[in-house]
């Protein structure tokens, strides 16, 4: 992965303490490390075993990290998992990724929390199931296959669209770029 | 394996986003907010330690681009990615999912935990329990080797009944 050496890049390595971590400057538990990612124990756990897998690049939220890089997290969190059940008796193990401050996102730093359960413990992340009407839930649907399927290159999905539009057409039909600036900005100054 | 929801909604194909070979998107049955959406393979495995490495890895891909359509289309400020993995964590359905939640201000979901004081012990007893299982060499099922020493192979015989027993309490839930 080619590194972001620029004055602005490593001004926010120096203040991000899991950049710190990352490099070794700031010491943590950690569990497992490879050249992409590292997993330490979180300081202040869910439950006890309660596992960060953190990028080893900054990373802030998701939607920033190269695919080979989000394949790869899964894996590991597989492995860290496995490793929860077998080493700490617990039942089940909650994967958790919080992206932007709104989503309970704490540190500006990309990561997976991976959390060892048992019934009955006093983690939850089980919330109310949201009624909605029937043609609100289309036009979402709607709205979302379209942006996924374009996001995988398909077209041709949508029957009221067979023939292929001209260049300038299709652009005018993008839609707005998600405002992931924002995002991360609010994840800096802790405003919601 | 008719039982399963996940199993009969991808048959119905009333709820999909998006489908390969491998994997599908579906809007959730049971949303926590507006287009929440659901990330399934599409054969009927129930837990993440049971996944192939390629197709975990497909999954999380397909969950990325799901969070980043929600970004784009919804135009939400943040998303979840959540697994419940195992009766443990509240998995109710024995086929393997990720949820992938849009988030907005005051939706009233509340994913936050009140951190559990750990003594400098015990945060290293767990460390060690954690290190001692990553640190083993992979296991191949398929192919136990032969040289393997008696008291190994009574050790991985009981982590498999373990992960058995983890099985058998998700299947009696389908």
């Amino acid at each position: 992965m080619p590194e972001d050496n620029s004055a602005e890049a490593l001004s926010i390595k120096e203040k991000c303490i899991f950049c710190q971590i990352a490099s070794g400057r700031i010491s943590a538990k950690t569990v497992y490390s490879d050249n992409d990612v590292m997993a330490i124990l979180d300081i202040n756990p869910a439950n006890p075993g309660h596992i960060l897998l953190l990028t080893r690049e900054h990373y802030q939220i998701m939607p920033q990290i190269p695919e080979p890089i989000i394949g790869h997290l899964l894996v590991v969190a597989k492995k860290l998992s496995q490793a929860c059940l077998r080493g700490l008796k617990t039942t089940g193990t909650t994967v958790f990724v919080a992206n932007g401050a709104i989503a309970g996102q704490r540190a500006p730093h990309f990561m997976m929390h991976i959390i060892p359960r048992i019934e009955g413990d006093e983690v939850s992340f089980k919330t109310a199931v949201m009624k909605l009407e029937k043609a609100d839930l289309e036009i979402t649907h709607a709205a979302l296959k379209k942006r996924i399927n374009q996001l995988f290159g398909i077209e041709g999905s949508f029957p009221e669209r067979k023939e292929i539009k001209p260049e300038e057409e299709r652009k005018a039909e993008e839609p707005k770029k998600a405002d992931l600036d924002k995002v991360t900005e609010m994840l800096l100054t802790g405003k919601k | 394996m008719s039982e399963c929801l996940f199993c009969e909604l991808l048959k119905d194909k009333s709820r999909l986003l998006y489908e390969n070979e491998k994997a599908a998107i579906l809007m959730h049955p049971e949303p926590f907010a507006k287009g929440h959406l659901l990330v399934v393979p599409k054969a009927h495995i129930p837990i993440l330690e049971q996944l192939p490495d390629e197709l975990a890895s497909h999954l999380f891909v397909l969950a990325n681009k799901a969070s980043i359509a929600q970004f784009e289309a919804l135009q939400v400020l943040g998303t979840n990615i959540l697994i419940d993995n195992g009766l443990g964590a509240g998995q109710s359905i024995a086929h393997f999912s990720i949820s992938v939640i849009p988030r907005s201000d005051k939706d009233g979901m509340d994913f936050n935990w009140t951190p559990k004081m750990l003594s400098e012990e015990q945060m290293s007893t767990v460390e060690m329990a954690l290190k001692e299982q990553l640190e083993k060499p992979e296991e191949k099922e398929e192919k136990p080797k032969e040289e393997e020493t008696k008291e190994k192979k009574a050790v991985l015989k009981e982590e498999k009944g373990k992960t058995n027993y983890l099985l058998k309490q998700l299947n009696r839930l389908t």
